[in-house]
């Protein structure tokens, strides 16, 4: 049982970091990890149908701008190796997952956070020292070590020892603090807009921010349509640029 | 010009496109709220980079314009990238070349390379992918998950490839005249005006904030929020934006308006105004 529950570690580590090491490959996903998980708990037609389930249920859970979708990787992996394990339909192992999913959806959260964002105060610190070394390693390590090792042990302790462990403990978590995370996560992105609207604040092209904003508010634009009503509107200015003709460059 | 005159012959090999290739997949190694991807942008072109700026000063200033925010999906990310490092080739030819210009040209390709990239990616080809695969799947075939990996893959590698292959292309294509007729400034001008247009939008779909106050006015219960949504929708978002702006104005650490976040989103739904 600990070598299948090693292994299983294993696959959620690396399922939990696609995003961040493997480029949003998404071979994360239940229909890819399903048969794997089978394979290593010895009923890989199990594992391939509860993927495709689990696959169909998550089907809207992705990660688009930074917006951050419920625990899809590491959840799906212990819900299938549970469902395996024992023998309980996928109903019942996606619900032992849920607290799970819920948990490592807040913790991702957390790392995009504060173990991200120190990771990129101390690569500016090595660009710097000019480090180029420690600025690489960096990058490649701290978030995808802070959400996939946390995964990895919790769904190990999950497969080894029952998720009613994992569960119980992750109940003692007030209601107050996963819905202030969840608050949180959704303003958080107005951090990085805001340090990009500070390195291009130039006064004179502000009004075109709040153009921007007043077309998906008031007017329910997507962003594809807001883009293309902008580079109208950046063509008609580029055109109507005009310059003084300095004559020591000609 | 007194720099020694650059053989005509492109700086990017099929060893850099490689490089930046299989770079490019950590975009997301070093995600957080403030930078998003700007590290992973900066890991990606660093081979191409050296190779332009032998020179330690020249590199490390070159490294540290591409640690500004930046974020698009990670599919489409190559063409981004190589056209990045199109205008480092430039500025390094030309001694006129206005530097701030490549971070403004990132920034206006953000939103509608993101707009394309996304919907392509997460709403079209992974759909279709799994969608086949699941089929198979569901019979407990093995086939599935195969094909749904090798559909997948093939339409994300060759994106990839060719996005690298046109990013570099069209930006020394663009910037040979670009000296003439202001094309830079203009350039400039232009992708800070899309890019603005495009983050005011961005405020409106990616932050996302409401409040669930309510009170009792003459009789009947009143949200807050329903009074915002008819005044100003979107208020909460945009002034939270602005906030931020103005902290950081202040020279306000980033990790203190994050933890900042944190403790009002906690206080907040303590007191249930969130």
């Amino acid at each position: 049982m600990v070598v299948k529950a090693l292994l299983v570690a294993l696959v959620a580590f690396l399922a939990a970091i696609d995003e961040q090491t493997f480029g949003a490959c998404m071979m994360s996903r239940p229909l890819f990890t399903g048969p794997i998980i089978g394979l290593i708990m010895g009923d890989m037609t199990t594992g391939i149908i509860m993927g495709a389930s689990l696959e169909a249920m998550f089907m809207g859970s992705i990660m688009v701008g930074s917006a951050v979708p419920p625990e899809v990787y590491a959840s799906s992996v212990l819900s299938i190796a549970v469902a395996i394990q024992s023998g309980a339909g996928v109903g019942t192992a996606v619900a032992l997952a849920l607290p799970l999913s819920v948990f490592l959806q807040m913790w991702r959260n957390f790392c995009y956070a504060i173990p991200g964002s120190w990771a990129g105060k101390q690569i500016d610190k090595a660009v710097n020292e000019r480090n180029l070394k420690k600025a690489n390693l960096l990058h490649l390590t701290v978030v995808p070590l802070s959400i996939g090792i946390p995964s990895a042990l919790l769904v190990f302790v999950a497969v080894a020892f029952g998720a009613d462990t994992i569960n119980s403990v992750l109940n003692l978590i007030p209601d107050v603090v996963m819905d202030g995370f969840n608050v949180a996560a959704g303003v958080l992105s107005c951090v990085g807009l805001a340090l990009l609207i500070k390195m291009m604040s130039n006064n004179k092209i502000m009004p075109f921010l709040f153009i921007g904003f007043i077309a998906v508010m008031y007017l329910g634009m997507d962003v594809i349509g807001v883009a293309v009503a902008g580079l109208c509107m950046a063509l008609i200015a580029v055109n109507s640029m005009r310059f003084e003709e300095a004559e020591e460059d000609f | 010009m007194e720099k020694k005159e650059q053989q005509s012959t492109e700086i990017m090999t099929a060893k850099d496109y490689r490089s930046i290739f299989w770079r490019s997949f950590t975009i997301q190694s070093s995600w957080s709220f403030d930078k998003m991807m700007a590290y992973g942008y900066m890991y990606a072109i660093e081979k191409p980079l050296r190779k332009i700026y032998p020179n330690d000063d020249d590199f490390y200033a070159a490294l540290k314009r591409h640690t500004e925010t930046f974020n698009i999906t990670p599919h489409v990310s190559p063409f981004v990238m190589t056209l990045g490092v199109a205008m480092e080739e430039e500025n390094a030819k030309n001694k006129d070349f206005d530097t701030e210009s490549i971070n403004n040209v990132k920034v206006g390709l953000m939103g509608p390379l993101s707009g394309i990239g996304d919907s392509f990616f997460w709403g079209t080809f992974r759909v279709i992918a799994a969608g086949i695969g699941i089929g198979l799947a569901k019979q407990g075939n093995i086939l599935g998950a195969i094909l749904y990996f090798l559909i997948y893959t093939s339409i994300h590698f060759l994106t990839k490839i060719l996005a690298g292959k046109y990013g570099y292309k069209l930006g020394t294509k663009f910037l040979e005249n670009a000296s003439e007729n202001h094309m830079m400034e203009k350039l400039s001008y232009g992708a800070s005006i899309l890019g603005l247009t495009v983050i005011g939008a961005m405020i409106g779909t990616m932050v996302s904030l409401q409040t669930t106050l309510s009170f009792n006015l003459s009789g009947t219960e009143t949200t807050l929020q329903s009074i915002f949504d008819q005044i100003f929708p979107g208020l909460l978002p945009l002034g939270a934006t602005f906030l931020c702006v103005w902290l950081y104005k202040k020279n306000v650490k980033t990790i203190y308006i994050i933890l900042g976040i944190f403790v009002l989103s906690i206080l907040g739904c303590m007191i249930g105004i969130f």
